[in-house]
């Protein structure tokens, strides 16, 4: 396994709020969804870089919406 | 990312024989030439053959993709994992995995997975393409590492896959979960694993798997 680093994490009283829910719902640590977010938000920039764009989609709605990135 | 190699055994084949190999955690520069010098050309042979035995359902369904841009286009981003099965310094296996992606099974879903993206194994290791097949277990060794990610990442051993026609058997054989074709925009049966399925997977071992 690759070797890690730590580091102190300064969240608002919301934020940790957020965090704590979704590791409850996802059985995960608080690191690793740290971990998880950190991943879809680097896949996510790499690809606006690139000119890319996301868009959600509601198969039921027939919606769809790009997110966008500032 | 750094690159750790695992030792694995393979049934080779021909003389029945079980073999050292290794797995690694990573599709390095030297995978990628053998792809392009050793599998490209075997698989054109095979291709041939085939089509001159009018034996077209014996060619493998993946043999349009090509590793070198797969690796490219995924350079550099953490949600992409690769691994690599090499034996006597050559490349028999490569998979792409994603992580995370989320559960669809209806007891887990929403929760977070390894997807596996592309899994192939050399040309030469598949039954009835260019022969008997050289080396056996390459598949299952791949599919145990993505279990392992799984539950390196806290996943709990979940792993997803949509998989080609050609392969649906393997994964059955797996006892992955056949979630059939809804879920798949490209017409591909989804399969899944869950943690007690990955759990039983781990524990059935087998003598060709690490």
């Amino acid at each position: 396994m690759a070797t890690k680093k730590t580091m102190t994490l300064n969240l608002t009283p919301e934020e940790m709020e957020v965090l704590e829910g979704l590791s409850a719902k996802k059985e995960l640590s608080k690191t690793a969804v740290l971990r998880m977010a950190l991943r879809f938000y680097q896949l996510i920039d790499v690809r606006f870089e690139q000119g890319q764009k996301l868009y959600f989609e509601d198969d039921e709605k027939k919606e769809k919406a790009e997110l966008i990135f500032i | 990312m750094t690159t750790e190699s695992f030792p694995i055994c393979l049934l080779h084949k021909p003389t029945d024989t079980i073999v050292d190999a290794v797995l690694q955690t990573s599709i390095e520069e030297a995978q990628l030439e053998d792809w392009r010098n050793l599998w490209v050309p075997a698989r054109e042979e095979g291709i041939k053959r085939c089509v001159s035995t009018k034996q077209i359902e014996c060619i493998p369904q993946s043999y349009r993709w090509k590793w070198d841009k797969k690796i490219a286009y995924y350079d550099g981003i953490l949600a992409k994992r690769t691994f690599s099965v090499v034996c006597n310094d050559r490349t028999e296996g490569l998979m792409l995995v994603t992580t995370p992606a989320f559960a669809l099974e209806e007891s887990q879903k929403g929760k977070p997975l390894v997807y596996v993206d592309f899994l192939e194994t050399a040309p030469w290791n598949i039954n009835g393409f260019l022969g008997q097949g050289e080396y056996r277990g390459v598949g299952s060794v791949l599919l145990r590492a993505a279990v392992l990610l799984s539950l390196q990442e806290e996943y709990q051993g979940r792993i997803g896959l949509q998989s080609l026609p050609d392969a649906e058997a393997f994964y059955s054989r797996l006892q992955m979960r056949d979630l059939g074709l809804e879920h798949s925009k490209e017409g591909l049966r989804y399969f899944e694993m869950t943690p007690i399925e990955a759990n039983a997977f781990l524990t059935r071992g087998g003598r060709y798997e690490i």
